[in-house]
C-alpha cells in the first residue's frame, strides 16, 4: 500500500520528478560510459602487454637484468624448457638471445634491445605476426640471404626507414580521395622531396595549407605520403661474447605496430641464429626463457612452482615485470566504483532538494495522514520509497541507455585520432573498444538504491518532526 | 670517438707520391691508393681545431692528439677551458676517457660512442670504421671534375648488397696527381644526399701535402656543420707503445 502510494506520489508533479530523473539518467549514463571506456582501455592495455609485449613469465640468470651482460646465458636450455612445460597450466615456452645494441642508418642511430628469437617458438607465445603493418613484409616468413630484423613502427620512423615523401603517384591517389585541386597544386612543388620525420612533414604541411584545408586534408596527405622502402637496411653494433665490438647489416623483414611507442622504439626482433653467429654464442646459448600460461588467474601459483624448480635463477611474472599492469588489473574495478560513488553523491543533492520540496509542499497532507493514524514508520517508508523511485527510475533508464551505447560502440570501437600520439606514448591504442561487465551493473543498481535511501533521510526526518495539529492548520 | 684522431690525422692526410700516368689505374685501384695513403702513416702528432656549427650557436674545441698505427691513439682537449685537460685513449677495441675536473677514468661502452664526439656531426660509423671503402663497395669512374683548382677523378661507389654499410652509395672526388680525397658525397639507399665532406686549404705540412680544412655537412639538417682545421702536424715522430697508457692520460700535456 505504502509503495503504491509512493509511486503515485512521484508522478503528482511530473515536471519536477522528470527533472530529477533526467539528471539521474544523464549522470548514470555519463558515469557508466566513461567507466566502459576506461575499462576497455585498461583491458586492451593488459591484453596488448601480455600477448604482444612481455608474455606471462620471464626466466633468466639472476644478474642478467642489471646490465644485460652477454655472458649470463642459461645452462642446459633443453632441460629448463622441459621442466617448465611439466608445470601444470603452462602453455608454451620460448627462448631468446637478448643483447643491447646500437641501430644505425644513414641518418640516425638509436639504442635498442635486440631479441634473438625462433619465430615458430615465439609465435606460440606472442601474437607479433598479427601486428605487421600491411605491405611492410612478414614475420620472418620469407627466407633471405641477409640477416633479417623485425622492427617497430616508431623505430622505423626514427631511423628514417618509414619516411614521408610526395610523388606524382601520391598526388594522383590523393585526387581519387577527393582532395581538391587547389590543395594538390600547393603540394606539387614538393614532388620528390623527402621528409625525415613525421613532425617535420606535419609542420611543413601546416605552414603550407590554410587552417581549414589542413584540418580537412592533413590526415589524408599524411597517410598517402607515408612510404616504406622494402628491404631497407640498418646496421646493428653490439658487443660479442669476448667483449669485442662487432656488428652486422640487417634488412627489414617487417614492421610491427602495437600502439606502444616505448616498446616499438626499443625492441627489435631478429633470428636467434643470426645473433648467435654474429656474437659467437653457441647454438644453445640463450639469455631468457619466456613462458605463456593458460589462465592468468593462476599466475602466482605457477610462478611459485617454477621458482621451486630453479632456485638459482631469476623468475618474474608479468605483475613483477610491469607492476603498473598488476595495479591496473587489480584496482580498476575499485577505482571505477569509487568514481560512480562520487557521481551519485553529487546527484543525491538534487534528490534531497526535491524531496525537501515535496515535504514542505505536503505539510498539510502529511499532518492529515498522521492525524488519521498513519504511524511514523509508514510516513518514513513512504518518503523513502518516493526518493528511491526517483533515483531508481533515472538510474535504470541511464543504465539501459549506456548498455545500448556500449554494445553499439563495442564492436567498432571509438577512434580518438587526434590524441593518438599521447595514447601511444602510454602504450594504449587510440582506438578504444568500450567494455563493461554485467556485475558492474549490479553494483551500480545497489549504489543507486543506497543513494535513494540516504538522500531521503533528511527530508523524511523533517516530515516526522511535523506536529499534526499544527500541520493541519497550515494553508 | 676512439678513432677521432685516426679519422682526422690519417683519414685526410696524404703522402704526395710521384704518380706515373694514372691512365692505367682502375677505379678500385684509385680508391685503394688514396685509402692507403691516409691509412699508411706509422704515427703522428697533430694539433687541430674543430668548429661545430648549429643554427643557433657555434663552438670550437681545440685538441692535440697522438697516434700510432690504427690501434693506438690519445687525444687531449686544450680548449675551451671548461673541457681543457680531458683525454681520450683508444687501445685496440677499447676506449677510455679521463675527466680531470671529477678525477674519473671511465671506460666507454659502445653505446656512448653513438653520439657525435663532443657534439659534432661525426657518427658512429665514422668512428668505428667497421666498413672499408675499398672492399665494401663497387667502384666506377664516372668522369673528371675540377675541385678547388685540382683535376679530380669522380668515382661512384655503390655499396655491396651484404656489406655492413649504412650508405647506399658514395661519390668521391680524388685528386689525379696526389690522390687526395677532395670531396665526398654520401647517399642513402633511396639515393638522397645525406652528407657531404669537403677538403680544402691544401698545404704542405711536415713535408706532406694534405687538405688542412675539412668540412662535414649533414645535408638534411639545415644549418648544421662541423669544420676541422689542422693547425700543426708532425709525422712519424718516434713514440713508445707505453705512451698510450692510462697513467699517461692523466699526465699528458
Amino acid at each position: 500500500m505504502i509503495i503504491n502510494t509512493a509511486w503515485k506520489n512521484v508522478w503528482r508533479n511530473r515536471t519536477r520528478s522528470m527533472v530529477v530523473i533526467t539528471s539521474m539518467t544523464i549522470g548514470i549514463f555519463a558515469g557508466i560510459f566513461t567507466v566502459g571506456l576506461m575499462n576497455g582501455m585498461m583491458g586492451q592495455r593488459l591484453d596488448a602487454a601480455l600477448n604482444k609485449e612481455i608474455s606471462h613469465i620471464h626466466l633468466n640468470q639472476k644478474a642478467f637484468n642489471d646490465n644485460f651482460d652477454i655472458q649470463y646465458t642459461l645452462d642446459d636450455i633443453e632441460k629448463i624448457n622441459a621442466a617448465i612445460l611439466s608445470v601444470e597450466g603452462v602453455e608454451a615456452v620460448a627462448n631468446r638471445v637478448v643483447i643491447n645494441a646500437m641501430a644505425n642508418t644513414a641518418t640516425k642511430s638509436m639504442g635498442v634491445q635486440v631479441l634473438g628469437i625462433n619465430p615458430d617458438q615465439e609465435m606460440t607465445i606472442l601474437d607479433l605476426d598479427q601486428t605487421i603493418i600491411p605491405g611492410t613484409g612478414s614475420f620472418f616468413e620469407k627466407e633471405s640471404r641477409s640477416n633479417l630484423a623485425f622492427i617497430g613502427e616508431d623505430l622505423a620512423k626514427e631511423l628514417n626507414i618509414i619516411r614521408y615523401k610526395i610523388e606524382q603517384s601520391t598526388i594522383d591517389s590523393m585526387r581519387t580521395r577527393e582532395v581538391p585541386d587547389e590543395v594538390l597544386v600547393k603540394l606539387e612543388p614538393y614532388i620528390g622531396k623527402r621528409f625525415s620525420s613525421q613532425k617535420a612533414f606535419q609542420k611543413e604541411m601546416k605552414s603550407l595549407l590554410s587552417p581549414h584545408e589542413s584540418h580537412k586534408y592533413a590526415r589524408i596527405i599524411l597517410e598517402e605520403s607515408w612510404s616504406f622502402r622494402s628491404r631497407s637496411k640498418m646496421t646493428l653494433t653490439f658487443i660479442d661474447k669476448n667483449n669485442i665490438q662487432t656488428g652486422g647489416m640487417f634488412r627489414i623483414a617487417g614492421i610491427y605496430d602495437i600502439n606502444n611507442s616505448m616498446f616499438e622504439k626499443s625492441q627489435i626482433f631478429v633470428l636467434n641464429s643470426d645473433l648467435q653467429r654474429l656474437t659467437g654464442l653457441n647454438e644453445n646459448d640463450y639469455h631468457q626463457t619466456i613462458v605463456r600460461i593458460t589462465d592468468i588467474a593462476n599466475t602466482e601459483l605457477i610462478t611459485e612452482s617454477i621458482i621451486e624448480k630453479f632456485k638459482n635463477l631469476e623468475i618474474q611474472n608479468w605483475k613483477e615485470i610491469q607492476p603498473e599492469l598488476a595495479m591496473m588489473s587489480g584496482m580498476v574495478e575499485k577505482i571505477l566504483t569509487a568514481f560512480m560513488v562520487i557521481i551519485l553523491a553529487a546527484l543525491s543533492f538534487g534528490i534531497v532538494n526535491t524531496m525537501l520540496m515535496v515535504v514542505l509542499e505536503r505539510t498539510k497532507e502529511l499532518g492529515m495522514l498522521t492525524a488519521i493514524g498513519m504511524n511514523k514508520k509508514k510516513v518514513f517508508a513512504m518518503i523513502m520509497s518516493e526518493s528511491v523511485f526517483l533515483s531508481l527510475v533515472g538510474g535504470v533508464v541511464g543504465m539501459i541507455i549506456s548498455w545500448i551505447v556500449i554494445s553499439l560502440t563495442a564492436s567498432k570501437g571509438i577512434n580518438f585520432v587526434g590524441a593518438q600520439e599521447g595514447f601511444e606514448a602510454m602504450g594504449i591504442s587510440s582506438h578504444i573498444y568500450p567494455s563493461i561487465t554485467n556485475s558492474f551493473f549490479i553494483i551500480v543498481t545497489i549504489l543507486i538504491v543506497i543513494t535513494g535511501i540516504l538522500s531521503s533521510i533528511y527530508p523524511a526526518r523533517k516530515a516526522l518532526k511535523l506536529d499534526p495539529a499544527e500541520a493541519l492548520r497550515t494553508e | 670517438m676512439k678513432n677521432l684522431t685516426k679519422l682526422i690525422v690519417l683519414c685526410f692526410l696524404f703522402v704526395p707520391v710521384l704518380s706515373f700516368g694514372q691512365r692505367g689505374l682502375s677505379a678500385t685501384e684509385i680508391i685503394e691508393k688514396a685509402d692507403d695513403k691516409f691509412n699508411g702513416e706509422e704515427s703522428g702528432i697533430s694539433v687541430m681545431a674543430m668548429t661545430i656549427v648549429r643554427p643557433t650557436w657555434k663552438r670550437t674545441v681545440e685538441f692535440k692528439s697522438w697516434n700510432k698505427g690504427t690501434a693506438n691513439s690519445l687525444t687531449l682537449i686544450t680548449a675551451p677551458s671548461r673541457e681543457k685537460g680531458q683525454t681520450f685513449l683508444k687501445r685496440g677495441n677499447e676506449m677510455w676517457s679521463w675527466n680531470p675536473s671529477i678525477s674519473r677514468l671511465i671506460k666507454l661502452p659502445p653505446s656512448m660512442m653513438s653520439q657525435g664526439w663532443m657534439g659534432s656531426d661525426y657518427t658512429n660509423d665514422d668512428i668505428l670504421k667497421e666498413s672499408s671503402i675499398v672492399t665494401d663497395y663497387t667502384h666506377k669512374i664516372i668522369g673528371e671534375e675540377i675541385i678547388d683548382g685540382r683535376m679530380c677523378h669522380k668515382i661512384e661507389m655503390i655499396a655491396h648488397e651484404d656489406a655492413a654499410v649504412i650508405w647506399g652509395q658514395q661519390i668521391r672526388w680524388i685528386d689525379k696527381k696526389d690522390y687526395l680525397f677532395m670531396k665526398a658525397e654520401l647517399y642513402d639507399e633511396d639515393g638522397y644526399l645525406i652528407r657531404s665532406e669537403i677538403g680544402s686549404d691544401i698545404k704542405t705540412m711536415d713535408g706532406r701535402l694534405i687538405p688542412t680544412r675539412i668540412e662535414l655537412i649533414p645535408e638534411e639538417e639545415e644549418g648544421h656543420k662541423t669544420i676541422i682545421q689542422i693547425k700543426e702536424i708532425e709525422f712519424n715522430a718516434p713514440m713508445d707503445d707505453k705512451f698510450f697508457s692510462q697513467q699517461n692520460m692523466k699526465r699528458v700535456r
